[in-house]
């Protein structure tokens, strides 16, 4: 893998990297905060997992965890927050960048 | 290579979910206008056509009626909140902020002056049975011109053209329903109906069917 590759590759945010954690911040962008019970239930994530993965995103301050009282007893709610998104479409734009320099090397490779 | 296809896949992924919280934009606005002005004409006309045989009935339609817009109006704000949230959160990614206090106060303002302005004056034999039309005109346009054409400027991608194409048919038939209603202002009434429905119908499928095209 050329430097070049490499370099793009350790830029993309670390946090995003794992394709759960991404998972769970495009569902939080495009359908808005969730329970816990509806990502384990959407995105097919066990409930261990997700919240090792809910932690990770709440400390680097891309979601927010909020526990509220409803009819069926407490409900724990994700949501999104600003830097969260932003970070998510920076991620994307590094993906780009990636994805162009990996078509460029196999191109050179072939 | 397989970190090239799984970062393309996220790549896809995060693609997909942007067109789609256009796309729900864009479908939720277009459904949305349709189905506010049939629940309108549907509480106008079951009242009209029900009111001058027996009060009691009428009464009950008249219930049936206005809750069933209220009912309709209320779903599609909560499910049009939530898009227009999606589309607040991708405009914050340009480094831009929608003022939703501008956009309340436009769409209140818009809907509400040219009633009160057209309402209060009579120039015309029957003026109050075709003066809605006008008043909607005038209210379309200003929703083009100060809600529309901020949302698209704030987000090109959007590129949503429902009031544009409303206003802009509502207008070219307003000639038509002046003419009526100074050569035959009986007429004019159920003629401005079907060209505003006529209007409606056309703005909202143009662009689901824009919507459709981007996805």
């Amino acid at each position: 893998m050329s430097w070049d590759v490499y370099s793009a590759l350790s830029s993309l945010d670390p946090v995003l990297r794992h394709p759960s954690r991404f998972s769970i911040m495009t569902l939080l962008i495009l359908s808005g905060p969730q329970t816990e019970g509806d990502i384990v239930k959407k995105l097919g994530i066990a409930w261990g997992p997700l919240t090792t993965h809910l932690k990770k995103l709440e400390e680097s301050g891309y979601v927010e965890i909020r526990r509220f009282p409803t009819v069926k007893g407490p409900r724990t709610y994700v949501f999104v927050t600003e830097k969260g998104v932003k970070a998510y479409y920076d991620h994307l734009s590094k993906l780009d960048d990636v994805i162009q320099k990996l078509r460029k090397l196999s191109l050179n490779t072939k | 290579m397989s970190v090239d296809s799984t970062l393309l896949a996220e790549r896809e992924l995060g693609g997909l979910a942007e067109k789609i919280i256009i796309y729900r934009y864009k479908v939720y606005s277009a459904s949305s206008i349709a189905l506010i002005t049939i629940a309108t004409l549907l509480v106008v006309y079951s009242f009209s056509i029900t009111a001058p045989y027996s009060p009691i009935p009428a009464i009950l339609v008249f219930i049936i009626a206005f809750s069933a817009p209220f009912a309709i109006v209320a779903i599609l704000i909560k499910t049009f909140k939530k898009a227009l949230r999606s589309v607040n959160l991708l405009i914050s990614t340009r480094g831009r902020r929608l003022n939703r206090t501008r956009l309340n106060v436009v769409a209140l303002l818009s809907y509400t002056t040219p009633f009160i302005l057209f309402y209060l004056t009579s120039p015309l034999p029957y003026w109050e049975t075709y003066a809605w039309y006008f008043a909607l005109a005038v209210a379309n346009t200003s929703m083009t011109l100060f809600y529309e054409r901020y949302i698209n400027e704030l987000l090109p991608e959007l590129s949503v053209r429902v009031y544009t194409v409303w206003s802009a048919l509502s207008l070219l038939f307003a000639p038509l329903i002046a003419y009526l209603a100074l050569m035959d202002p009986l007429k004019a009434w159920p003629v401005a109906l079907i060209t505003y429905l006529f209007a409606t119908l056309i703005s909202s499928i143009q662009e689901i069917y824009r919507a459709e095209k981007m996805l």
